[in-house]
């Protein structure tokens, strides 16, 4: 379970840390957010997804290159048309990094309650 | 625009049958932090720390097969007997210069210990989600109580 807790298959480098830290980063903007509740619940074209939003078209199309470099969204090509839908599997990953943390203080915590009990108070 | 309230995405607390400044010492003292700060007997740890705002630490846990899982970072807030503010980052788990904050209550001759681990950008957005992506989501706004 420990070694579960710890397990490497998840990190190890750094560039798996820039990865997540994309993800978090691209998931920090209310546009953006909105951008990928929609395309979650179907493809969307560019011009799709700029309607509700009072920006052009070039800024929507920044926030989506935001999304792809995170691997959040990816991009189809029809001709002249982009098509988005969304990637879930980072937020899979960034949510498994959560549990594993709090699993890892737990863990943490549990051993200094063993350690107070254990350790006789000298003052 | 950033998304208001609290950013901290992982809590964990817990009550500890010692005074806060036993606490305290527990995690500020090198020689005492390499007593417990690992997750299970078995383990050990190789602690150094520098603990003043701005000082770095660096913790190696040593697991019983001999693997080394690494955790380090600087002290931000030094509060005795009350809180302590770090960063933290975990190659092994991929997560770099997040911020935890230990914060130590007095209740009578115990000590009610939270952990607030906050990621890198903003997380809170983990709470407001919506739509097709919500269960994917869910566990990232757990709130842990032990």
């Amino acid at each position: 379970m420990v070694k579960d807790m710890l397990d490497r298959s998840l990190g190890g480098t750094i560039r798996e840390s820039r990865r997540l830290d994309g993800v978090f980063r691209a998931l920090a903007h209310p546009v953006r957010r909105q951008i990928l509740s929609r395309i979650g619940s179907g493809e969307k074209t560019i011009s799709e997804l700029a309607e509700p939003f009072n920006m052009t078209l070039e800024a929507v199309s920044q926030h989506v290159r935001v999304l792809e470099r995170a691997r959040l969204l990816r991009r189809t090509r029809r001709g002249r048309e982009h098509r988005c839908r969304m990637d879930a599997a980072p937020l899979r990953d960034a949510g498994a990094v959560l549990v594993k943390l709090a699993g890892f203080w737990e863990g943490q915590l549990t051993s200094l309650d063993r350690w107070l009990a254990l350790t006789p108070e000298k003052e | 625009m950033t998304v208001p309230g609290a950013r901290s995405v992982v809590v964990v607390k817990k009550a500890l049958a010692a005074r806060p400044a036993r606490v305290f010492a527990a995690w500020c003292r090198p020689e005492l932090m390499a007593q417990w700060f690992f997750p299970a007997p078995g383990w050990r740890a190789d602690v150094t720390a520098d603990v003043r705002v701005g000082g770095r630490y660096r913790i190696a846990m040593h697991d019983p097969e001999g693997g080394v899982h690494v955790q380090e970072g600087a002290y931000r807030v030094i509060e005795p007997d009350a809180r302590l503010v770090f960063t933290w980052t975990c190659e092994e788990l991929g997560v770099a210069d997040s911020l935890v904050t230990v914060e130590l209550r007095d209740v009578g001759a115990k000590t009610e210990l939270t952990i607030s681990h906050e990621l890198p950008g903003d997380a809170t957005i983990l709470r407001e989600h919506e739509g097709g992506w919500k269960g994917c989501l869910e566990s990232l706004a757990r709130y842990l109580e032990t």
